[in-house]
């Protein structure tokens, strides 16, 4: 036996057993390995999972941010980063919680308002606000965060007539476009005469357009591709189209409207004997009503009339400064008839007023409200609404119209007695100052910056500052208002206002402005007054108005809105539209504490079906 | 060979196959485990998808819609796989339920749920009238406003 052969015997000793061994030493490390990735993979599922819910519970949050702010836009305390306590429960679902970060860049009474960076880097444009929810599962560390920015879309008016419904042209309706900027409405436009066409005027809808053999429309005939059926448009052109019938993307511009959140509904009647006027002031109201020969008179600004608003063989005049233009929102019907007037006819300037309606009307089971115009009444004007009933009947609108569902109606042209609807073509395409209700603009992961819906405004990849929001109109409030913006240089003023009685307007410009007080009209039937929110920050000579209230039972007296003087080139006023149960005229002047001097006129008359 | 040498392999052979035997065992039955859980896993991903899909489907119908979700619901989806040459399917059922003026604002809590069996055996022994009773189940919630 040599050597070798007793080293390879000697080496067989406890081989197997060191094999096996090493084969299972394998195995189970194999097995730990799979094993291992196993729980891996688990955890992972379950945290994806976790993940999942807490991201359904962020947005939850946001939608809970969005309906707050929708109540109120100055929510949850002005302008401003806040951090809102917390975490809270996700409502209906106490395993969830979220807690807010909300910067608010919003502030309805300024004029102008400079984007500010948000925590997270992006830019919040000015009218926007931007909202940080992070949500997590009861117990977990793990949180899930979304971004979102939310604000304030604005109307665009591209058409004579866009109806989210059926737009219906009977009759010698008549439906042309003109350029208010250049002069006032002259109807060029002859349906029998080629050679007059301008094209400059369409009708649009998401459903269908009908044009009866007398109507005629200088332009094209639009509808979404949800009114049309195999490409082929739903409209029913016997009239004249001096454009083509086209199918286009659908607008979206169905807004819903909603007030400025200082514009609170209140009890405010106003109602206008015939033959009176009255001068009114940016505020809240609740109806108003135009009796024949009556005149309103509205400064510019803001008004809300949460239900009716009638108008009967009446003048309403506005403003002649379409970059301060009138807008009113309307929550339940517009009326007018017997020649009504409003906003000057086919002089006047569309721009000049905005009537946007908020569906308050809830009658009919869902929201709506409508626009009804009669007896050659004409309205100059821009007017949208989401459930928006139109009707023309042998009257004319100049401006534009958004509305559910557009009806014009004349009943022949041998008498000139034809319906119209006539175009501004200067408003085509500009963002009008209509405030729809608070939406989202853009949603964002936090985690990985991805953009779950919107557009990318506001997202960190956009490191370009916005530019400021410019306001076209800086009065917030009710109360009667001059000087202010046209005459205060050095400081603003401002006074209250007053139905069935006057006010003066307190008033301190140290140049001295004039402040007329509130005329009356027919009286009022309210008890209530309201006062507005107040502005003005650096005034050098504050007005001396400050609030009284109460009802008045002669004219006398009146509310007087707080006021502010703002110490550069505006004077916001602010301040309720106001009371007084029944007026008899009269007024009561105020001077400023600085020596402006006042020149109120009182009210002319008053009536007592306050 | 002398009789130490052979004695020795023997017992070698007969330790080294018990040792094999109780790991091999040991790790059969792990394995099963795992995958028995990665089968659950499985499950529950599925389930977590199927019920991220129909969320995201009642954040697009949105507050106005939303109820006609809940009104067709349950739904069941039968998805199969492949195990071992075969043919599984699964049902996993849908709930969507909608609750709302929750918080007390105009708002409407949404709650999906999906729920399943992990093994076919469950679901379809017997002849309960609700199937799911007892199910394994992911649940996502949000909350609606309205426009």
């Amino acid at each position: 036996m040599n050597i070798l052969s007793v080293v390879r015997k000697k080496s067989h000793k406890g081989a197997t057993l060191l094999v096996i061994m090493a084969l299972l030493s394998c195995l189970v490390m194999m097995a730990a390995s799979v094993g291992l990735n196993t729980v891996s993979n688990l955890n992972q599922a379950e945290e994806k999972f976790l993940m999942r819910r807490a991201r359904f519970a962020a947005l939850g949050g946001l939608q809970m941010a969005l309906s707050q702010l929708r109540e109120d836009s100055s929510w949850p305390g002005g302008t401003g980063l806040h951090e809102l306590p917390g975490p809270v429960d996700l409502p209906g679902s106490p395993n969830l919680e979220y807690r807010l970060r909300i910067l608010n860049n919003v502030d309805e009474g300024a004029a102008r308002i400079p984007a500010i960076m948000a925590p997270d880097g992006s830019w919040v444009p000015g009218m926007a606000v931007w909202v940080e929810a992070r949500a997590r599962i009861k117990g977990s560390e793990k949180e899930f965060g979304v971004v979102a920015l939310l604000s304030r879309r604005r109307p665009k008016f591209e058409h004579a007539a866009y109806g989210y419904g059926p737009v219906d042209l009977r009759g010698a309706t008549l439906v042309d476009g003109y350029d208010s900027s250049i002069g006032p409405y002259t109807s060029s436009f002859d349906p029998g005469d080629s050679t007059s066409y301008q094209r400059n005027a369409s009708v649009g809808s998401d459903q269908s357009i009908a044009i009866a053999g007398g109507a005629a429309v200088d332009g094209d005939a639009i509808v979404s591709p949800e009114g049309a059926s195999s490409g082929t448009p739903n409209i029913a052109a016997a009239g004249t189209l001096s454009g083509a019938e086209i199918v286009a993307e659908r607008s979206k511009m169905d807004l819903d409207f909603k007030p400025p959140s200082h514009l609170r509904p209140n009890m405010t009647d106003i109602s206008v004997p015939n033959g009176g006027t009255v001068n009114l002031t940016p505020g809240s109201y609740r109806n108003i009503e135009l009796h024949p020969g009556s005149v309103l008179n509205f400064a510019p600004g803001t008004y809300y009339v949460s239900a009716d608003f009638d108008i009967d063989g009446a003048v309403v005049n506005t403003t002649t400064d379409a970059s301060n233009p009138v807008i009113i929102y309307v929550g339940k019907s517009m009326n007018l008839r017997n020649g009504a007037q409003v906003n000057g006819g086919e002089s006047g300037t569309p721009r000049s007023l905005e009537l946007y309606f908020t569906d308050e009307d809830t009658s009919g089971g869902s929201p709506s409200s409508k626009l009804r115009m009669s007896g050659r009444s004409e309205l100059t004007g821009l007017a949208a609404g989401r459930f928006l009933e139109a009707t023309i009947d042998n009257s004319d609108l100049f401006g534009a119209l958004i509305a559910v569902g557009v009806i014009a109606d004349g009943p022949s042209s041998s008498d000139g007695s034809r319906s119209g609807i006539h175009f501004d073509t200067s408003v085509k395409g500009a963002a009008m100052n209509g405030m729809a209700t608070w939406q989202m603009t853009s949603v964002r992961d936090q985690h990985r910056g991805e953009l779950l819906s919107g557009t990318s405004g506001g997202g960190p990849e956009s490191p370009i500052k916005p530019p400021d929001y410019i306001a076209f109109e800086p009065t917030t409030g009710g109360g009667v208002t001059t000087g202010g913006a046209s005459t205060g240089s050095t400081g603003g003023d401002s006074g209250g206002s007053s139905l069935g009685g006057s006010t003066g307007g307190d008033s301190g410009g140290t140049s001295g402005t004039t402040a007329s007080g509130g005329d009356i009209g027919g009286g009022s039937t309210a008890s209530t007054d309201s006062s507005g929110g107040s502005s003005g920050s650096t005034s050098s000579s504050d007005s001396g108005g400050s609030s009284s209230s109460g009802s008045s039972s002669s004219g006398s007296s009146g509310t007087a809105g707080t006021t502010d003087g703002t110490g550069s080139s505006s004077g916001n006023s602010s301040g309720g539209g106001l009371t007084g149960s029944s007026g008899t005229g009269g007024s009561t002047g105020g001077r400023g504490a600085t020596g402006g001097v006042t020149t109120t006129t009182g009210g002319d008359e008053g009536s007592s079906n306050g | 060979m002398d009789r130490r040498v052979r004695g020795y392999n023997l017992l070698e052979t007969i330790l080294a196959g018990v040792l094999f035997s109780i790991v091999s065992v040991g790790l059969i039955g792990l394995w099963t485990n795992y995958a028995r859980a990665m089968e659950k896993s499985r499950h529950r991903i599925v389930a977590s998808y199927l019920a991220e899909k129909v969320m995201e489907e009642c954040l697009a119908l949105g507050y106005d819609l939303v109820d006609g979700k809940a009104a067709n619901s349950p739904v069941v989806h039968e998805l199969t796989h492949k195990y071992r040459g075969q043919t599984i399917p699964t049902r996993y059922q849908v709930r969507v339920g909608v609750v709302p003026n929750v918080g007390g604002l105009d708002t409407k809590a949404v709650k999906v749920t999906v729920e399943w069996h992990d093994t076919t055996t469950q679901l379809n022994s017997g002849t309960s009238t609700s199937p799911f009773d007892g199910a394994r189940s992911v649940v996502l919630e949000t909350v609606l406003i309205p426009g």
